[in-house]
């Protein structure tokens, strides 16, 4: 029977495996998807915490940052389509280099 | 006990069912003949020669705009099921915040289809 | 269902500047974009209703069940955006027209980050504390793109969604963690449900909780080892924008910032060296980069880093050591006067002259227009905390309330590179009025323009000279 702390150590290598995905992955998508993985894993420690104490606060949060972390990929995406439109590529390298040195806004 | 036979036998239709869907396969396979030429192999298209490649025209914006609007309208109504659940004991309060709620949504879905978004050209 | 302690008029004002938000929105996709010009008087009377409401003490008792404040610090923050909206929105309005930007999403987002701020300042527990935090930042990821046929505007915008993203996650993981442990939302009760775990294992699921979430809120703040993204996603903003980040944003966060840290006071041995060090290193670079820049607007985003790194000194002293918020919430309403200020008249000087918000735009200002020349210096003599005006005041109290607490070092530290600081703000005002100027002709400012920088101006005076005429303010409304 899984307790608490299982749950635990789950939530914190997710956390940890989003955490080293945004550091080392290059790929606008992919660190999106990384930052997802951070969130979820928030909302496991939420969830399993209410569970365990018996209180329906946890899951109400984890209801909330549901919708945060939708909100936040819609946006996310829009911003990615709108940079690949015009540089034809989602890796953060090669978006630096179309964008030279020139990016003060006049 | 009971439990036990009755997931022996859906075991075992199972895999009967599999065996049965593998053996015509490999049949269908292995002794059906096989004639190819130009035509056959081509991706069906009605009537004419199909012209590029499918991936050529790229996906369209559209779909995108749509798939992240589909995302943020899906996952409001995860408000919706506590409240219905809970309906009785939050009475008329937890009726007009929902509907506070649907109209900051609506708001938004009207402001999406005026700007076109949604409009299939 | 007992609905006693609903009380919706704690949340009004976040209510009407949000309803406000929509109202943009539906009139702009009902009048097809037709009427915009109109829309900025709708969002100005949403701003001033909240404002009238804030005033009004129905506000003073919690709401929803303990979740929205109306303490003197929410007070504060809420009095704090909306004057940062007040000055800003009309200048932001024109800015937007000048460049062909979309006005309604412009003042829509602005409201509706405005909300998000104002629910920070008055959260009362951290449900509220994170969906205040996203939606302003998820407005301000919007709003920092909203220039998107630039390439800096979106390159801003990526960095800044990635950069807050990543320190929301942060700051999520780190909420679920503690509340979990401490077993309560409540962020007032968080202390007492961290003292019922000590000596247990779950203390160290607490303390990793806290450590997180902090390191989460220093991301959002810009504070030193989190600072990367501040310089490209302040320079690559539009302008009206960068003043709404670098002003009400950071009001608010810091606000935010402040409730946790009090609440946190009993562990405070886990956070202070944490931040301590985050204060220091904050306060040592951001001065000394902004020194270097030939770039206005880089310069002021670099110095808003080292604000970052006095408030971060106040909140120090007031969470470890219990000193009152009065210090932190003195500093902010300066700050943000004169920030917001400053971002509109860099636009203006810079349109009329390099288009790149260079240093050498204000050569000789003094003899194109000595008024707005002398306003700049009375702004940027504020920000460095020259008496008598209120920057002094605000430095002066954080740093007698760091050394109260016992940070004599860092308060000293903080004094030194203030002194850096007086050369960085001083560089403008030197040019301006000892410089040959290298275009001729007078630089009218338009009549908004004209208004904001002699608000501010007045009120950094008002403020260094009566202190006590806004604190007694905050203090009056709440407990």
């Amino acid at each position: 029977m899984p307790t608490l702390n299982h749950y635990l150590l789950l939530a914190i290598l997710l956390f940890g495996l989003g955490v080293t995905g945004v550091l080392i992955r290059r790929n606008a998508l992919v660190i999106l998807m990384c930052v997802e993985l951070m969130l979820n894993a928030a909302n496991l420690a939420l969830v399993a915490f209410g569970r365990s104490g018996g209180s329906l606060e946890g899951q109400a949060f984890a209801f909330f940052s549901m919708t945060v972390a939708a909100a936040e990929v819609a946006v996310g995406l829009a911003i990615v389509v709108l940079i690949f439109r015009h540089s034809g590529s989602t890796d953060l390298e090669s978006i630096r280099l179309v964008g030279g040195g020139a990016r003060e806004e006049q | 006990m009971e439990l036990n036979s009755n997931g022996v036998a859906l075991a075992v239709l199972f895999g009967l069912a599999l065996a049965l869907v593998g053996v015509m396969y490999l049949a269908a396979t292995y002794l059906g003949p096989k004639k190819f030429n130009k035509a056959k192999l081509q991706p069906f298209e009605c009537g004419m020669d199909p012209v590029g490649s499918p991936r050529e025209g790229g996906l369209r914006l559209r779909f995108y705009v749509v798939a992240i609007l589909f995302v943020v309208f899906d996952i409001e109504t995860i408000f919706l099921y506590p409240w219905a659940v809970s309906y009785s004991k939050l009475g008329l309060f937890g009726l007009v915040e929902v509907l506070v709620f649907l109209g900051a949504l609506g708001i938004g879905l009207f402001y999406v289809l005026r700007k076109g978004v949604v409009a299939w050209k | 269902m007992d609905f006693s302690g609903l009380n919706v008029a704690a949340l009004l004002p976040e209510l009407l500047v949000s309803g406000g938000g929509l109202l943009v929105m539906a009139l702009h996709a009902a009048f097809r974009g037709r009427q915009d010009r109109q829309l900025v008087w709708v969002s100005l009377a949403s701003v001033v209703a909240a404002l009238a409401f804030c005033l009004n003490p129905l506000t003073v008792e919690p709401g929803y069940f303990g979740s929205a404040l109306s303490d003197p610090m929410a007070f504060a923050g809420r009095i704090t955006v909306l004057a940062a909206l007040v000055l800003l929105l009309p200048g932001g309005v024109a800015y937007a027209r000048s460049r062909n930007l979309p006005q309604a999403e412009y003042l829509s987002l602005s409201l509706f980050a405005a909300t998000g701020m104002m629910a920070l300042a008055s959260a009362g527990d951290l449900i509220v504390l994170f969906l205040a935090v996203e939606v302003l930042s998820i407005s301000l990821y919007c709003l920092a793109g909203l220039m998107g046929e630039r390439e800096s505007s979106r390159q801003a915008a990526l960095t800044y969604f990635l950069a807050g993203s990543f320190a929301s996650g942060f700051l999520l993981f780190g909420m679920a963690l503690l509340s979990g442990s401490a077993g309560t939302l409540d962020i007032a009760a968080l202390g007492t449900g961290l003292a019922r775990v000590s000596g247990t294992g779950t203390q160290w699921v607490a303390l990793g909780g806290v450590v997180l979430m902090i390191a989460g809120l220093l991301f959002k703040v810009g504070a030193v080892p989190f600072h990367s993204w501040v310089a490209e996603v302040y320079s690559g903003s539009p302008t009206v924008v960068t003043a709404f980040m670098s002003t009400a944003a950071k009001a608010a966060a810091f606000a935010g910032f402040g409730r946790v840290l009090l609440a946190l006071g009993s562990v405070s041995e886990a956070w202070v060296p944490l931040v301590g060090i985050c204060a220091g290193a904050t306060m040592i670079l951001g001065n000394f980069t902004a020194l270097v820049q030939g770039n206005f607007k880089r310069m002021l985003a670099f110095s808003s880093v080292a604000h970052a790194g006095y408030l971060l000194l106040g909140l120090m002293a007031v969470g470890a050591a219990g000193e009152s918020l009065e210090a932190v919430i003195f500093y902010l309403l300066p700050y943000v006067l004169a920030n917001a200020a400053l971002f509109l008249v860099a636009a203006k000087v810079s349109q009329a002259g390099s288009g790149n918000y260079k240093l050498d735009d204000y050569k000789g200002l003094a003899r194109r227009n000595p008024w707005l020349a002398g306003l700049l210096a009375l702004l940027l003599l504020g920000l460095a905390g020259m008496p008598p005006l209120a920057g002094f005041m605000g430095k002066f109290m954080v740093f007698s309330a760091a050394v109260r607490a016992g940070h004599t070092g860092l308060a000293v530290l903080g004094i030194l590179t203030s002194v850096v600081a007086v050369f960085t703000y001083l560089r403008p005002v030197v040019y301006a009025w000892f410089h040959e100027p290298e275009e001729s002709g007078a630089l009218n400012l338009d009549g908004g323009l004209a208004f904001v920088v002699w608000v501010a101006g007045a009120g950094l005076l008002l403020l260094g000279l009566w202190p006590r005429l806004w604190l007694d303010l905050c203090a009056g409304i709440g407990v």
